[in-house]
């Protein structure tokens, strides 16, 4: 314990506390602007400086820490002014018009509607309006004028990158977003560039985000005290009035999240103060719980018209129809649902003698993902998963759990995020992985043809010599891939519920399922699968309309709007909270479950019979004649109720540009193609047309695929391509 | 002993041509098989860079000097003087005021008055023979350090001897040392800050350039008193010849045993090495630098914690500045007594200044603390030229101040130049005559700081730049009268508020030039008339008819043909179409000077 004067108070403090921490605690008010609680002191903005005794000027609050004896004054008219001068001298750099407007007083009762414009040059055009940093310092310092000439900067204003726009004409250069991308994020994308008059914030050599690497977690827009950094969703949307605490389910992690709203609208997602979210929920949930597209009203065909149609009618049409094909339905859902409309879907399809399956492949004996004793400094090998795009804060929690810097070796082969930053990343050819796992792993010597130079091989198993290895990997990412055994190894899969469902498991493939003839009456829950078969009747229950015909459309809602339960990663249950009241007549899954349950009279507690994955059907494992290229698929961990985000908002697709086929130049040009070309994949268990995409990281004679559930399912198999011109 | 030419070949000489003396003087040896009668030395700066290229003859104890030199001057020298001994008389240096010829080095006014402990073994050490240095009882600082004190004693010698840092504030070296000893944290660093960014300031580029081996034996001895395991060496990359120098510096030394393990058998294992700066001003700034050393952007942070708490890595780090290191040997050499016999009460040693600007003799001077600026200036640089009036002085480089002729007799120390609103800073020493004006003067420096702020804190990126904006509104004509007062209200509170020294110090040319020279200011807001008739939108340029002669040279040289008149008759300048560039005032023949400046300017 320390004891200090603070405006000749004595006060206690802990040693290593700055002064201005021990002042919040005491409730004396130090104007900030830099300062933040989860950051680094930065001792940038100099509005928090304070007077000590026996210091020739006065020091920033912040950085100072606490010293036995020290006489420090917060306050003192000589503060106020050094205080006002800068803010005086950061105003004549931020566009501020509205300040010395002579209508400010009306204008702030009557016209907030008109900041709908794109360039801020006063606070009134602001979206940060009534909810800036800076803006409430000048108003507590009655700033009304600056001697000073006034700057603009004159920056376009940056709108090139998915989900936020960038206006650095309104940056007061606080290093706060800096500061959370290189120290919570570790991301280290931004940082200032320039010197003088002329620094900014910004990437290296000034590439777009996109280019620079940035997976968009938003934890800057988050940040920054004013409007320089906007979501560019929110930014036309109301002030927040209330956040709600509730869980994301867009993957497996289910982090703790809060929903912003105003006007029973979600506004805007941030992540709890003790988690991290990512892009997902970040700039995805209040994107899709708002989108035009959805439907929210049910559907009914009527000959060749679809009608609208009350919940009623919609639920009677069902019911007569389930009824009607029993025996011969087949049952398809998201696992993103909830817990709770799982169990009833399983209830549902016992009681009709359905089939029921799900686009997750089934590994009896899955466990949940938990790291106990990580001691002796573990290294994690990472196979053909990359961690930085599809778990991102997965892998912030396992740098958080180390107390040593986080050493990963990263063995891919194709394009991976995590691998640039890794202590190593391995790239053997896609068909030398099992070579590249025996030369690591096995304590007899192989020849190496995987590739990779001899002496990151070396590089490699020096690292791996005596130490605890976690092999960290994404079991449907790995084809054909023989794991060492004697080796820790955490599997992760990029689905929430994965850890029930594989329980539950699944009366055939989802693959099987719709190439299944036996089957008479669809029904899909949250996925929208292109239908081949004729059916007699489909039914589809989602949040947006399907590709293919369907003859009852039942809107659901998505979980901002309401409650339920999920099972994540850990094995830990996670509920959610209705943020909104639903959107339209949109109702809950579950809801429409339970009433489908109770009208075919199917007892509350019947009991779920547990069934067994079936074992994928073989396919060649090797190139041949007739199928000369090899496809590897990966699983698009970026999905909401099994359908890709990139197919939803513009903003996914951009970012991850994952309906393409990535294939290599030399390929791409071998049969005549480029950009953007669609081809024709026909394999033993494929025929799927996508448009290419040429990516020099591809290895040759290989072509990568995201899965698409609404493609039906995908498995990495030798096929060969056609070029479809149009 | 043969007779020695030493040609001296550090930046400034070999910017004036040193290296085709080389050249010269190496091929004439050569091709007359010369090479037994006598010696080349190649090496550093010898002070008076004025007199480059300039080249020392050693023979039978005398030191003929030879200045201002051409390629084919050399084989006269090597013929006459260096094989003969005879004289070769206009190739010495001469006294601009009297005309008095000087043979030997040591009796020319510019070196008589200086003590130089430092500089003064440049002429006879070529920088790249570790044996040279060797031989003037190099690196027997080290010896005495590692045989005959314990760490401890090191520290009290240095705080005895009054070694204050000599990057510019002047903080006692030995207390620092204590400091960085006494933090408990390992392992611990040494860095030696050779990042020297003022304008017109050589001190450190020629230490390093031409005895490196100084600075790198200071700085083994202070590892040794600190307890530090590793140094580094923070260089600038605009100073290629000191990089390279250095480089070979650092091989021999570890070849000799002087770093590396076990050094001299003392069990005392100590390594150094170099890093390049990238070329950021700010990067001086002892923060800022150690970011820049740990692959940062070079942007200071505030203090404290300091560096000796919380330096590199987060490990206790001692900063010190190539002269400090360089001192540090010769104080262990000769003892803490010698050196305190040197300088002030408070200011001990001597000091390298670099005098520079309206001044005859320009060069680096190593002058004792204490000594005054008229001294100085007067007679150690050999005064203004061309008989003009001496103006002001500034020290310390862009964020020193403007020191007036009043306080020519002050004696030069940390104290005395901090109460006239100077600062030491690392001993950059401009001199003004009557022709500079001092508006333009902190303009000139205050755009330079501007430029070079990190852009951190509002008031060092924002102050600056508005102060900036102010004086260019004065220099245009364009001042109000307001502006004096808010020019000096913002100065000040950006001294107060800045977070590192480049801020702290930068308004230091304006309040200085606003505290002295008011009357300037004043005549530029309320006159429109810049009385050093500098400033461009404040003067016009017109033709005197009566010394006029109409031989019509200016009219032929204006590049815009604001110049009218016939050959023979009075010339006319239309000021409308003048852009008063200055050609006509430099072509008109000197026997008439008939153009001249008037301020303010005629609409």
């Amino acid at each position: 314990m320390i004891e200090l004067f603070i405006n000749n108070k004595k006060v206690k403090a802990k040693k290593g506390e700055t002064v201005l921490e021990v002042c919040q605690r005491e409730g004396i008010k130090i104007p900030t602007l830099c300062y933040h609680k989860e950051l680094s002191p930065y001792g940038g903005c100099r509005m928090c400086i304070v007077e000590v005794e026996g210091m020739a000027r006065p020091v920033t609050s912040c950085t100072l820490p606490v010293q036995e004896g020290m006489r420090v004054i917060t306050d003192s008219p000589k503060l106020k002014a050094l205080r006002k001068f800068n803010l005086q001298l950061i105003l004549s750099e931020h566009p501020s018009a509205c300040r010395e407007c002579e209508h400010k007083a009306e204008c702030d009762d009557f016209q907030k509607c008109i900041r709908k414009t794109n360039i801020s040059f006063g606070c009134r055009f602001c979206p940060k309006d009534h909810n800036c940093e800076l803006q409430k310092l000048v108003k507590e310092f009655q700033i009304k004028d600056i001697p000073y000439e006034y700057h603009y900067r004159g920056l376009d204003i940056e709108r090139f990158d998915p989900f936020f726009d960038r206006d650095y004409n309104l940056c007061i250069l606080c290093a706060r977003c800096v500061r959370v991308c290189q120290e919570i994020r570790e991301a280290g994308i931004l940082d200032f560039h320039h010197r003088g008059p002329e620094t900014m914030v910004g990437t290296a050599f000034a590439l777009p985000h996109l280019d620079a690497g940035c997976q968009f977690c938003g934890a800057c827009v988050d940040v920054c005290p004013t409007g320089a950094l906007q979501d560019r969703f929110a930014k036309y949307q109301p002030k927040p009035e209330r956040s709600v605490k509730t869980t994301c389910t867009l993957c497996a992690l289910g982090c703790d999240i809060e929903l912003n709203v105003a006007q029973d609208k979600v506004v805007s997602s941030r992540p709890t103060s003790s988690d991290n979210i990512c892009v997902r929920g970040r700039f995805g949930i209040a994107r899709i719980v708002h989108h035009p597209r959805r439907i929210t009203s049910p559907l009914l065909k009527k000959g060749n018209l679809i009608i609208e149609a009350e919940w009623h009618e919609a639920i009677e049409k069902t019911l007569k129809t389930l009824e009607e094909h029993k025996n011969n339905l087949g049952i398809v859902y998201s696992p993103q649902l909830s817990l709770e409309a799982i169990e009833g879907l399983y209830k549902l399809s016992q009681a009709l003698n359905g089939s029921i399956t799900t686009p997750l492949q089934i590994y009896p004996g899955l466990k949940p993902v938990q790291f106990k004793g990580l001691k002796n400094r573990p290294l994690f090998v990472v196979i053909n998963t990359d961690l930085t795009t599809d778990f991102s804060v997965f892998l912030l929690k396992m740098k958080r759990s180390l107390k040593e810097p986080l050493e990963i070796i990263v063995i891919d082969p194709f394009k991976n995020y995590c691998g640039i930053n890794a202590t190593l990343w391995l790239r053997p050819a896609p068909d030398r992985l099992n070579n590249l796992l025996k030369i690591l792993f096995s304590k007899t010597r192989f020849r190496n043809t995987t590739g990779i130079d001899d002496v990151e091989i070396e590089r490699a198993r020096g690292l791996i010599r005596n130490r605890d290895v976690y092999l960290v990997y994404n079991q449907l990412n790995l084809y054909d891939v023989n794991l060492p055994e004697r080796v820790k190894k955490v599997p992760l899969y990029s689905q929430i519920n994965t850890l029930r469902v594989n329980k539950y498991g699944i009366d055939t493939s989802y693959y099987d399922l719709l190439a299944s003839h036996k089957i008479d009456c669809l029904y899909t829950i949250g996925v929208t699968p292109e239908l081949s078969n004729r059916y007699k009747a489909v039914i589809v229950q989602n949040c947006f309309r399907p590709g293919s015909d369907f003859d009852i459309f039942l809107p659901a809602t998505t979980f901002a709007e309401t409650k339920g339960s999920y099972l994540n990663l850990e094995a830990r249950l996670k509920k959610t909270r209705p943020a909104v009241s639903p959107a339209g007549k949109a109702r809950a899954d579950q809801e429409i479950i339970q009433e489908l349950i109770k009208g075919l009279g199917i007892k509350g507690n019947t009991r779920i019979v547990y069934k067994k994955g079936k074992p994928e059907s073989r396919l060649p494992k090797r190139t041949s004649k007739k199928y000369p290229y090899f496809l590897y698929v990966r699983e698009n961990a970026y999905q909401f109720r099994s359908q890709p985000l990139s197919s939803i908002l513009r903003g996914f697709e951009i970012l991850r540009q994952d309906r393409y086929l990535q294939i290599n130049p030399s390929d791409a040009k071998g049969l005549n193609l480029k950009d953007g070309d669609t081809v024709r994949i026909q394999g033993e268990r494929i025929d799927l047309e996508v448009p290419i995409k040429v990516v020099p990281d591809v290895f040759k004679g290989s072509l990568l695929i995201y899965t698409n559930p609404s493609w039906g399912e995908i498995q990495s198999q030798p096929v060969r391509l056609k070029c479809i011109r149009s | 002993m043969r007779p020695i030419l030493v040609i001296s070949a550090g930046t400034c000489g070999l910017a004036r041509g040193a290296q085709e003396i080389v050249d010269t003087a190496r091929r004439y040896q050569r091709k007359k098989r010369l090479q037994k009668r006598f010696d080349i030395k190649i090496t550093g700066c010898h002070g008076l860079c004025e007199a480059e290229p300039n080249v020392l003859i050693i023979r039978d104890g005398k030191k003929v000097f030879y200045q201002k030199l051409k390629p084919e001057d050399v084989p006269d020298i090597i013929e006459k003087t260096v094989l003969k001994g005879e004289i070769i008389e206009h190739l010495l240096w001469s006294d601009p005021k009297t005309g008095k010829r000087y043979i030997e080095i040591d009796e020319l006014p510019f070196y008589k008055k200086q003590n130089r402990i430092l500089l003064g073994n440049n002429p006879y050490i070529q920088p790249d023979l570790i044996n040279d240095y060797l031989k003037l009882n190099g690196y027997s600082g080290l010896k005495k350090a590692l045989e005959e004190f314990r760490p401890e004693q090191i520290i009290e010698i240095i705080k005895k001897s009054g070694l204050r840092g000599r990057g510019g504030a002047g903080f006692s070296t030995g207390r620092k040392w204590e400091l960085c000893r006494s933090a408990k944290k390992t392992p611990k660093y040494i860095v030696c800050n050779a990042d020297e960014g003022d304008p017109g300031a050589y001190m450190d580029r020629s230490l390093l350039e031409g005895n490196p081996h100084s600075v790198i034996e200071g700085m083994i001895i202070g590892g040794y008193a600190i307890g530090a395991t590793e140094g580094i060496i923070y260089v600038r990359n605009e100073y290629p010849l000191a990089v390279k120098n250095l480089e070979t510096a650092l091989k021999q030394a570890y070849k000799k045993g002087f770093l590396g393990l076990n050094i001299l058998g003392s069990g005392f294992d100590f390594d150094i090495r170099m890093v390049r700066g990238a070329g950021a001003f700010v990067c001086g700034e002892e923060t800022a630098l150690l970011a820049s050393v740990e692959g940062r952007v070079g942007r200071p942070r505030p203090r404290p914690p300091y560096p000796v708490e919380k330096g590199l890595w987060g490990k206790p780090t001692n900063i010190n500045n190539v002269e400090t290191w360089a001192n540090v040997p010769q104080i262990i050499l000769n003892g803490a007594e010698w050196f305190a016999s040197i300088g002030t009460k408070k200011s001990k040693g001597t000091k390298i200044f670099s005098l520079v600007g309206k001044i005859n003799n320009t060069g680096l001077v190593e002058v004792p603390m204490g000594i005054t600026l008229r001294e100085i200036i007067f007679d150690i640089g050999g005064g203004i030229p061309d008989n003009k009036r001496f103006k002001a002085v500034q020290t310390g480089g862009p964020s020193g101040g403007c020191i007036p002729e009043k306080f020519l007799d002050l004696p030069v120390d940390y104290e005395s130049l901090t109460k006239a609103g100077a600062i030491m800073g690392s001993g950059g020493m401009i001199v003004m005559d009557q022709d500079t004006c001092m508006v333009d003067v902190a303009r000139y420096f205050l755009n330079f700081t501007q430029e070079e702020s990190c852009g951190k804190c509002p008031p060092c990126r924002l102050g600056t730049k508005q102060m900036v904006e102010i004086l260019n509104r004065i220099c245009e004509g364009k001042g109000r009268i307001e502006d004096i007062e808010l020019l000096k209200k913002t100065a000040e509170n950006v001294k107060l508020t800045a977070l590192c020294g480049l801020g702290q110090t930068a308004p230091n040319p304006v309040l200085t030039t606003l505290k002295y020279f008011r009357d300037e200011y004043e005549a530029h807001i309320k006159e429109r008339r810049c009385p050093a008739l500098v400033c461009k939108s404040l003067i016009s340029y017109v033709i005197d008819e009566e010394k006029c002669a109409g031989c019509t040279i200016c009219a032929k040289s204006c590049p815009n043909n604001a110049i009218s008149g016939e050959p023979k008759k009075v010339h006319h300048i239309d000021q409308e179409k003048c852009i008063k560039c200055g050609i006509c005032i430099t072509v008109c023949p000197e026997k008439f000077s008939a153009i001249k400046k008037v301020s303010p300017a005629i609409r």
